[in-house]
């Protein structure tokens, strides 16, 4: 399913592939880029082509991104052809391509797949160089086609799509991405059996990610066209661009699954849930095993990479993408007598719903929906350390596909975890030695911090350096000991974690008083967003909330001079509160802080800054003691 | 006697059969023995329990083909050690041929399940093939081996060491005939070799762990080889390449109008002027570029790299000035091995000038004549006595040491908080020597104008979240690396846009010490497996002034003063960390001293050097009172 996410963003590539010249010369720049398709039906069936062409100027000839071209394409559902690509020298030299090669695209956790690329490189390219390319691209499947992004990774000066329809044909199409402060100039006329249309931006400038942006498709506009039918010898038929159509779709894709004996897989559901009563208690074991025995490899060639393989296949090898463990999972439930079924999602990376884009390109996931005391549980075995029957954080707020029958399906959206069920508590005892803080810390970690810390816990090689990481990660300079881990594993019970600890030179001492920050935990005190310089939404992973709770023992001889003002901070994205008491001979300090936003938009980074601000300004706050 | 004989026969059969591989028929144990692994090992998710890696080159009559084994066997012991181990891609090399390819899984049980051959994928149009172990759990062991048939590889290098253990490592090739084959192993690769097979062997290879300032990659575990036709490959082998190598295109007549054009010939300028105005005219006309044609670099002010070596040898060749060539290794990579010249490890390439004691670095444009590279500063190097070009002699010695004094960082910073006790503004001056003023000078030649506020902030604040609000350059032109009275400088004011103000009360606090930069911190840190190794010796001076604002005072200035040392055997202070502060009138005065006068430490130091860099952040992180005044 992740096949055509990454075909997507094919032209973002380079940008990341290609290094990062820098240069003081004038920045290359794309003059004219043009894509247009002839979209007819030729022998019964849609025919797509596409005839690219770009032309290019050269500002620094040793910006390695502009020396080649690639062109990315899906093996077993695309053609690239009539490559033809030039360079013409500031002399008015022609230096056509020579050698065209093909390539396979490295792409993260996909271990098979069939994204190719054609590459080639301009010869003797200067400054002032202008390069040209063309190529054609022919669709074999009509459900996959590619979204048009006007921007690049360089800037543009003219940026243009033409779709040719035949009147066989049906289109639909939508513009997504941050069109605010965007013209794009549409046009659509009639030319015999063709409607034209056409969209047209000038004068953009590059499109970067920056880091925590969410994926181009929340801010960089786009065209998304679809074939909603087409007309052939034996009437209309259907592609997609509706819901119906698209899920319709999808359910032929996987009507021939599970055809395998299914024996082993029974057995081993029963074994699993021997002595089991409970619905929730089932589906947990059957859970656990997926996602801790069966390992992610993704193999995604071709329409290998939308139907899910095999559950008895699966089992036997012990490895399989999302799709297989989805399948695995829902098969596993229906022995173990508990309602479920297939679900397609969109990860969070794609920032579609089915209603603005009833196209496969909304998707590219999958997840089991199991249905357990009238709750929807959205089962993600892919989450290597999620505890059941949480989601995972790529999924939340996303709407899920969900097969009922071969024609019906239940659209349902994922719920968004909020902030109190993702918490990092923390009491601290603390006690005072010369200028030395000295404590006992006691933390529980829960939901998807839980989930946070496992994944690099049980991954590394060396624990102590993760957890000598984790305690420093405000405060460098704490020295701990006696560390004690709990619950380090799937449950829902909080992760516990116990320590002391020794903070040197943390205390002020003047003649007669001693001065010390009380706050030892300071969350988003570096989340300052750089208002001058950031283009792009900023993405947070989850919402979150911390509790920490500190006793200071107020030491012998000393009396408090000074306690910083209670606080109390609420707006859109945080709700932060810190209170100060002095109980007998200790101080009590609480701090809850809770972020409640998965998206900042670039016009709320100033209200997100003042938030920041106002919290950092807090963690700075001291507390005078003053000798008796 | 006869006895005796076949005794030794029969050992001699039993050493060279436990050692040599067949490499063209390679075939696994049907029923596998693998060493027992070691208590200490099983913490980690995998353990290497065999890796070997075997070369059969066949070169000569109508032969060129190589044999090529790799055979790998891993006991998983915990469940994330699945998922790292559990895929296998082969595509590394212009495959011609599979000869084998088998995989199996062995369980706890010593039940063998074969992957059958139809699992293993074949990618279409390439000679790739990938394959996942099946039906994996944690305790099994998952082994797979190939031949292949392919082109020879004449040169490489093998790295066994891995972040798990190993247990069993093997390294072999063949001597070809019409050529000699070289190797050379290091950290712990035993030397097996028998007669025309070399072999290397390691047991129990422990698992590596990165450390900061640490020759990391040169303590790995690891095999070079590389095949030569000279019957011995020795470092003059190595010298005459690269002879060959710097003097392999005559270009006399530009080097002699060179010459004449800058009057380089005038008798009465010294060697040290020449070699100066030389590489002055290259750095400063020349861009490293594509080049054809040697003898047009001065007209088109364009060269290659290589060309830089050529030019530099030419000149002092014409000028009939005395170099040597020496060669290192880069100190971090590769320890310099004086038994086995390794061209492939003897990666830095110098110019060494006996009359003026100084180095040329043709590979680094941005260095000056001067200094050796910064990567071989104290490391063993071979250096060729060329005097006489029939017989060249050399010798091993130690690259010299830099003086610190010429590598110095000296910064002078003013304070001033606003009136809101928020806003810190901070004008800092900063002056380079040494490397840092080469590379710097070399560098915002090619920092576009939109990032040239970050290499300000970058290389002045070190991390601080600040705006650039001005900033200038000044002696950043290329012939000042020459002038010890022109330092590179940059002048910045900025405005700091993290909180370095803390509030107590009526009163405030500044942790002041935030202007150096961000800090490491090696609190937590205490155990260390290598000793320290730095790049060369270097010194930072800071001089820090805070304009007290009106209305406050300051009486603990005593918070800011440190002193850690680290001293030698000799008891000379080898690295400090010394910082004074006073006030005087309304400011505070501030004057820290940092500097390692050393490129190796012992491991045995390594507390010392811990509480050096451990006091800069404290130094770091340590705030003023600023009392309201009633």
């Amino acid at each position: 399913m992740i096949k055509k996410l990454q075909s997507l963003f094919s032209f973002f590539f380079l940008v990341f592939f290609s290094g990062n010249a820098q240069s003081t010369k004038q920045n290359s720049y794309i003059a004219e880029k043009q894509n247009s398709y002839n979209i007819t039906v030729k022998n019964n069936s849609p025919s797509i082509i596409l005839s690219s062409a770009e032309k290019r100027w050269v500002g620094d000839k040793n910006d390695k991104s502009i020396l080649g071209n690639r062109i990315n394409y899906v093996d077993s559902f695309e053609k690239v052809f009539d490559i033809e690509a030039y360079s013409i020298s500031p002399s008015n030299k022609k230096h056509k391509i020579g050698y065209i090669g093909t390539g396979d695209r490295e792409i993260g956790d996909i271990f098979v797949h069939d994204i190719k690329f054609k590459y080639y490189n301009f010869l003797n390219i200067e400054d002032g160089s202008q390069t040209y390319s063309f190529y054609k691209k022919e669709y074999h499947k009509p459900q996959f086609l590619e979204s048009y992004y006007f921007k690049d990774y360089l800037d543009c000066k003219s940026s243009k799509i033409i779709l040719k329809v035949s009147k066989d044909v049906e289109i639909g199409y939508v513009i997504q991405g941050n069109t605010n402060n965007e013209k794009i100039e549409f046009a659509k006329e009639t030319n015999g059996d063709f409607t034209i249309y056409s969209w047209h931006m000038v004068n953009m400038e590059k499109e970067e990610k920056e880091s925590s942006s969410p994926n181009f498709s929340y801010y960089s506009p786009h065209l998304i066209f679809y074939i909603k039918s087409y007309k052939n010898n034996s009437g209309i038929q259907n592609v997609v661009g509706t819901i119906d159509n698209l899920y319709s779709f999808y359910a032929q894709t996987i009507k021939d699954i599970n055809k395998q004996d299914q024996t082993q897989v029974k057995e081993k559901t029963t074994e699993l849930t021997v002595g089991l009563t409970k619905d929730s208690d089932k589906a947990k074991a059957i859970f656990d095993y997926v996602q801790s025995k069966i390992n992610y490899v993704a193999f995604e060639e071709g329409m290998g990479g939308y139907i899910p393989r095999e559950a008895a296949s699966v089992l036997q090898k012990k490895y399989g993408d999302c799709k297989d463990m989805a399948n695995l999972l829902n098969e596993m439930l229906h022995y173990a007598g508990i309602e479920s079924n297939l679900a397609w999602i969109g990860t969070r990376h794609n920032n579609y719903t089915y209603e603005n884009v009833p196209s496969p390109i909304v998707d590219n996931h999958m997840i089991t929906v199991a249905r357990i005391n009238n709750q929807d549980l959205f089962l993600d075995a892919t989450g290597r350390y999620s505890s059941f029957p949480n989601v995972t954080p790529f999924i939340q707020g996303k709407e899920a596909l969900t097969k009922i029958d071969d024609l019906k399906y239940k659209i349902i959206s994922v719920p968004v975890i909020p902030s109190d069920q993702n918490k990092t508590n923390g009491k601290l005892k603390i006690k005072f030695n010369s200028n030395s803080l000295i404590g006992q810390a006691n933390f529980n970690l829960s939901g998807f911090f839980k989930t946070q810390f496992i994944s690099a816990y049980r991954a590394t090689t060396d624990k102590s350096e993760t957890l000598k990481g984790y305690f420093s990660r405000f405060i460098q300079n704490i020295q701990t000991s006696n560390v004690d881990t709990k619950n380090d594993d799937l449950s829902q019970t909080p992760l516990e974690i116990q320590y002391q600890f020794e903070l040197d030179k943390w205390i002020k001492e003047t003649d007669n008083q001693l001065l010390f920050k009380p706050i030892l935990f300071f969350p988003y005190s570096d989340a300052r967003i750089n208002i001058e310089k950031r283009k792009t939404p900023l993405e947070n992973d989850f919402k979150k909330s911390y509790n920490f709770e500190y006793e200071f023992v107020i030491p012998e001889g000393y009396t408090v001079d000074f306690l910083p003002e209670n606080f109390n901070l609420i707006n859109d994205f945080f709700t932060a509160s810190i209170t100060y008491k002095k109980v007998n001979n200790s101080i009590i300090i609480i701090q809850e802080m809770s972020m409640n936003t998965l998206l900042i938009e670039k016009n709320n980074f100033e209200m997100w800054n003042t938030a920041i601000r106002n919290i950092t300004k807090q963690y700075n706050q001291n507390i005078i003691l003053i000798k008796k | 006697m006869k006895n005796l004989i076949f005794l030794i026969t029969i050992l001699l059969t039993q050493v060279s059969f436990a050692q040599e591989e067949e490499v063209k028929n390679y075939k696994w144990d049907e029923v596998p023995k693998f060493k027992e692994i070691p208590v200490e090992f099983t913490t980690y998710p995998a353990v290497v329990l065999k890796d070997y890696r075997l070369y059969e080159n066949k070169v000569g009559g109508y032969a060129y083909k190589a044999f090529i084994v790799k055979h790998q066997a891993i006991k998983i012991l915990s469940e994330t050690g699945i998922s790292e181990y559990n895929k296998v891609a082969i595509n590394n090399r212009y495959i011609r041929d599979y000869r084998d390819l088998r995989v199996r899984v062995i369980k706890p049980d010593g039940k063998i399940e074969e992957l059958p051959k139809e699992r293993i994928i074949e990618k279409q149009g390439t000679n790739e093939k990938q394959f996942a172990f099946e039906g994996v759990e944690k305790g099994d062991i998952i082994e797979y081996y190939y031949v292949i048939k392919d082109y020879p590889d004449f040169s490489g290098s093998e790295y066994f060491q891995r972040d798990i253990p190993v247990l069993d490592a093997k390294f072999q090739i063949n001597k070809i005939g019409q050529a000699q084959t070289y190797t050379a192993a290091y950290n712990g690769m035993i030397n097996q070799s028998i007669d025309k097979i070399k072999i290397y062997t390691a047991t129990n290879i422990p698992a590596y762990k990165i450390e900061r300032n640490a020759t990391n990659m040169a303590n790995l575990a690891k095999v070079y080889y590389f095949i030569n036709t000279s019957k011995v490959y020795n470092y003059i082998s190595y010298y005459n390449s690269l002879y060959n190598f710097a003097n392999g295109i005559n270009a006399k007549s530009m080097i002699k109008s060179f010459v004449e054009n800058l009057k380089l010939n005038d008798p009465t300028i010294t060697t040290d002027e020449k070699i100066k105005i030389m590489d002055i005219f290259l750095k400063e006309n020349m861009e490293i570029d594509k080049q054809y044609n040697y003898k047009k670099v001065i007209e088109t002010k364009k060269m290659t790299s290589n060309m830089v070596l050529y030019f530099y040898t030419d000149v002092l060749d014409y000028l009939k000035i005395k170099y040597h060539f020496v060669a290192s290794t880069d100190k971090f990579d590769d320890k310099f091995d004086k038994e086995n010249a390794v061209p492939e490890a003897l990666s830095e390439i110098l110019i060494y000038i006996p009359e003026t004691k100084k180095y040329l670095v043709p590979f680094q444009f941005w260095m000056p004549y001067g200094q050796p590279s910064a990567l071989s500063v104290n490391n063993d190097a071979v250096y060729f006595n060329q005097d006489d070009r029939q017989q060249v002699t050399y010798e091993f010695k130690k690259i010299e040491n830099v003086l610190m004094d010429e590598n110095v960082t000296k910064s002078t910073s003013y304070i001033t908080i606003g009136d809101d006790m928020e806003t810190v503004l901070v004008d800092k001056k900063s002056t380079y020597t040494g490397y840092l003023a080469s590379y710097f000078r070399y560098v915002i030649k090619h920092v576009s104008q939109e990032k040239i506020n970050d290499f300000v902030k970058n290389n002045t604040f070190n991390d601080i979240d600040a705006e650039v609000q001005k900033y200038s350059f000044e002696n950043k032109e290329y012939k000042n690396n020459y002038d010890s009275e022109k330092p590179f400088t940059i002048s910045s004011s900025i405005k700091v846009k993290e909180s370095w103000i803390e509030n107590a009360g009526k009163n405030n606090l500044i942790t002041i010490g935030k202007v150096l930069g961000k800090q490491t911190s090696l609190h937590q840190e205490t155990s260390r497996t290598n000793p320290i190794v730095l790049s060369y010796p270097k010194k930072n001076i800071n001089y820090i002034n805070l304009n007290i604002p009106s209305g406050y005072s300051i009486k603990n200035v005593d918070n800011l003063v440190f002193n850690k040392e680290i001293k030698n055997a000799n008891n000379d202070i080898i690295g400090l960390f010394k910082s004074t502060a006073q006030i005087e009138g309304n400011t505070v005065k501030i004057a820290v001293e940092e500097f390692y006068n050393f490129t190796y430490l012992e491991k045995e130091k390594y507390n010392e050097y811990r509480d050096l860099v451990n006091a800069l952040y404290d130094f770091n992180n340590a705030s003023l009172i600023l009392t309201k005044n009633n």
